[in-house]
């Protein structure tokens, strides 16, 4: 209010200076101090800016788990946030600073001159913390490198010892986590009223280690908490031209990922020389140690060019070419590590990754009537993998034994999509819309049991805004998908049912209804809800996904009776069901056998609840803000059995469970028009039951065949209380 | 994604004036690109793909959260196990009795724990994403 107050009296500052002025415009020549008065610059608005600073202690930050994982919590002195604003008549600068000091930290900053360039800054953390109480026996002793204690691998292989016992004393505490650093810059250069030149420049660095699997066998599976250190470099640069009747745009894109640590070595617990057999890759008692390729250096080239232009009857056309090269060409390991294992050649000593992509959009906009819309659109995206096939007869199944491909090798996946959009909007009446549309898609690929998928799509809906007391929207789609070049070969040949349907290529029958209404009956409350309903259905699919079932609502409510009071609260529901069916067999005749199906049946309901008090003037001086959200999930996936099946009946798994609790408080005291000073409180609260990752099922890094980093779910309770001095300007 | 810790918004992805992209992504010229540019150590291409995350990251992950882990649409090995029904072990019910016996094909991260290149590999060996 004050910021508006003085703007307001700036303006009428600079109104009263023009008026004297224009008055001795039309009067012999002012004198030179009056002209000069009057041409000298102002600003348009002075230096505006806020600074909030304090101190904040947290409690409970034992393992923050995977709710909390993107930030800092830690106590300590803060500068949560800076703003400032600096404009006068031709250009502008803004600064923005958040959480200095700790790892998700953000600094910003901007400048722009209007009409000739605009140039921006940034440096960005995102912290990504994975868990607080790890552990493992394994010790890194270098990039990438991951030993055991010798005497240990020794015992065990001796069999004096289990890995258990052998390797209880060298297990090392530690923090896995990891950081994504950006800097950005960008620059955008006004050379004519109609030729923009644009260049900028993304360097994302991630450092740090996360859980990584390196096994060795059915019998041997281990985690490690592998190295992260890779930095990928972006430019882009375009000039685009534009003008009334048209505009063109030519851009270069280029990105570019450099891996550091970019192959992992670890040891082998059950093994400190090598051998090999038969069973080695069940066991994992093959290699003395694994070796495997961690994500490769790669680049990608775009280049792009699009162009509009205004047609009679209110249209426009668009067209957009792009195409690009990604490329990947790292040396190939060999087949193994394992010395007691005759080395197989290589076909070629490198990936030859390489694919050409070409991307294509035709759009056509057209306004024939004021109350009719018309657009239509063609889209292509071709992923050429000119990848060489890379011949393997045979290989090394986890460094343990040699093994026959039955695939013969690599196969460079390739596809090619077409996309037709028709979409009509009508408006009889003021600030009513019926809109009706179609779509298909067409996509051809390779090495998958349909070369050819379909789908058809009608879309229809009804939307209503403009109204003063509200706006209502109502949307119905139905698709259908069906595959072609059916090539049941594919799974036959390795060892798949032929009659599974993977559920991203299926046939597939789609029905979605979606509602969205919003009420203001009055100034001071607003009605808000939604819903939506979807099914997905799989009428061919013996095996895989059958079915998946989405519905969704939310309602909510705003009152704010006065400038001294608002609330809202709010209420969301989803939920996701779907079936899925396999068949649980050896090779032979079990393969066939359909009293050995069996079905997962999976159900998971969310619940959101959202509240908020507002209560800007408590007193003269004071305000008061409380908020609490409150988020439950609960999926469970249930085993159901063919009927006279011939399995055993299956122990149901427990219930999955997820609460998360936020709430926050906080009251600000004004001193001055320009300080305030600022007291809050918040919670984090999250308790998880998860069978998989619990500390009761994680609770030692030496389980039996699974030697593990203890990455586990770990409830939390964070209390954080914050003393803030808030100064604006 | 970091949305509710204020690090990443809608607009991060989307553009909300339009885009030559699917779904109104602002990077790239289907979602595959959008998201690699993030996650460019997932871009290949490599030897040897997995074809269904090739096809669209959609397919496996939600981008707009989930309660599993990875924002997978579904856990693993369910998640897996909707392509995978071949005989041995992909085909085999992991009940509660797995839980209990600490089988590393359901705890953990279930089928990851071995094949960890899950969305590819450039190991000579590496065709059933182990290596």
């Amino acid at each position: 209010m004050m910021r508006i107050r003085r703007s307001l009296m700036l303006l009428a500052a600079v109104a009263l200076q023009a008026v004297p002025a224009a008055a001795q415009s039309s009067a012999p020549a002012a004198s030179s101090a009056s002209a000069a008065q009057a041409a000298a610059p102002s600003d348009v608005s002075p230096a505006t800016g806020e600074i909030d600073f304090g101190f904040r202690v947290s409690s409970g930050l034992d393992d923050v788990g995977r709710y909390l994982r993107f930030t800092d919590p830690r106590s300590g002195p803060t500068i949560d946030r800076f703003r400032y604003t600096r404009a006068r008549d031709a250009w502008r600068f803004d600064a923005a600073i958040d959480h200095a000091g700790y790892h998700d930290q953000r600094y910003a900053a901007s400048v722009e001159r209007t009409g000739k360039v605009k140039a921006s800054f940034e440096w960005n953390q995102v912290p990504l913390w994975y868990s607080g109480v790890s552990a493992s026996p394994f010790t890194e002793t270098a990039p990438g490198v991951f030993r055991l204690d010798d005497a240990a691998q020794t015992a065990v292989q001796n069999g004096t010892a289990t890995v258990a016992a052998a390797f209880a004393g060298t297990i090392r505490p530690f923090d896995t986590q990891s950081r994504r650093d950006t800097a950005d810059v960008s620059l955008v250069y006004s050379a004519t009223r109609s030729l923009d030149l644009s260049a900028g420049f993304r360097s994302t660095a991630k450092t740090g280690n996360m859980p990584w699997s390196a096994s060795f066998g059915f019998s041997n599976a281990i985690e490690l908490p592998v190295t992260v250190d890779n930095r990928t470099n972006e430019i882009s640069t375009a000039a685009e031209w534009s003008n009334r009747r048209g505009a063109i745009r030519l851009a270069y894109d280029g990105s570019f990922f450099a891996n550091a640590v970019d192959t992992l070595l670890w040891d082998n617990p059950l093994r400190i020389t090598d051998q090999t057999h038969p069973s080695a890759y069940s066991a994992g008692n093959g290699s003395s140690q694994g070796r495997m390729p961690v994500a490769p250096d790669s680049s990608v080239h775009t280049v792009s060019a699009s162009g509009s232009v205004a047609l009679p009857a209110r249209s426009r056309a668009f067209a957009y070419v792009s195409i690009g090269s990604w490329l990947q060409d790292a040396q190939l390991m060999p087949h193994t590590i394992n010395t007691a294992i005759q080395p197989i050649p290589l076909a070629r000593d490198s990936a030859e990754g390489d694919a050409r992509i070409v991307s294509m959009l035709y759009r056509i906009t057209s306004r024939p009537t004021p109350s009719l819309w018309l657009t239509g659109q063609f889209r292509m995206y071709d992923y050429d993998n000119r990848t060489p096939h890379f011949p393997v007869g045979q290989y090394v199944r986890l460094d343990g034994n040699v093994s026959t491909s039955v695939t013969g090798g690599s196969e460079p996946f390739e596809m090619t999509r077409h996309f037709v959009d028709l979409d009509a909007s009508y408006t009889p009446l003021a600030f009513v819309a019926f809109r009706g549309g179609y779509g298909r898609e067409s996509d051809d690929r390779s090495y998958r049991v349909f070369e050819t998928t379909v789908e058809q799509t009608v879309r229809a809906s009804v939307d209503s805004t403009g109204f003063s007391w509200g706006s209502v929207r109502l949307q119905y789609d139905h698709s259908v998908r069906t595959g072609e070049g059916l090539d049941e070969e594919a799974f036959s040949e390795i060892g798949e049912q032929i009659s599974l349907r993977q559920f991203d290529i299926s046939d597939r029958t789609r029905d979605r209804v979606s509602a969205i209404l919003q009420v203001m009956p009055s100034s001071v409350v607003g009605i808000n809800a939604s819903l939506s309903v979807g099914r997905d259905e799989r009428p061919d699919a013996a095996f895989g996904l059958q079915y998946n079932d989405l519905t969704a609502f939310t309602v909510g409510v705003d009152l704010a009776p006065s400038e001294q009071v608002g609330f809202g609260l709010s209420y969301g529901f989803e939920n996701l069901a779907t079936l899925q069916r396999s068949r649980q067999a050896s090779p032979g005749i079990q393969f066939n056998d359909p009293t050995r199906d069996w079905a997962t049946d999976m159900n998971e309901d969310v619940h959101t609840w959202t509240a908020n008090l507002d209560l800007p003037r408590v007193t003269s001086r004071t305000g008061v803000r409380v908020m609490y959200d409150y988020v439950r999930s609960n999926a469970q996936y249930l085993y159901e059995l063919a009927p006279n099946s011939a399995l055993p009946v299956p122990s149901q798994l427990p219930e999955l469970t997820n609460d998360i609790h936020r709430a926050s408080a906080d009251l600000e005291y004004s001193i001055t028009n320009r300080v305030a000073l600022g007291v809050g409180y918040r919670l984090d609260k999250w308790t998880v039951s998860d069978f998989g990752r619990s500390a009761e099922t994680l609770n030692t890094p030496l389980i039996p065949a699974f030697t593990n980093i203890l990455y586990q779910w770990v409830p939390y309770d964070l209390h954080t209380g914050m003393v803030v001095m808030k100064y604006r300007w | 994604m970091p949305v509710s810790e204020g690090k990443m918004q809608c607009s991060s992805c989307h553009s909300p004036h339009g885009a030559t992209n699917v779904k109104q992504l602002r990077v790239g010229n289907w979602i595959n690109e959008s998201c690699v540019s993030c996650h460019a150590e997932k871009r290949g291409p490599f030897l040897f793909d997995h074809a269904a995350g090739r096809e669209s990251c959609v397919s496996c992950h939600d981008p707009h959260g989930s309660s599993n882990d990875r924002m997978l649409v579904a856990r693993t090995p369910m998640l897996c196990q909707r392509c995978h029904i071949g005989t041995r072990h992909p085909s085999t019910i992991y009940d509660n009795n797995a839980v209990n016996a600490r089988s590393n094909r359901i705890v953990g991260r279930s089928c990851v724990n071995c094949h960890q290149q899950i969305h590819g590999s450039n190991h000579p060996s590496g065709q059933s994403l182990t290596r």
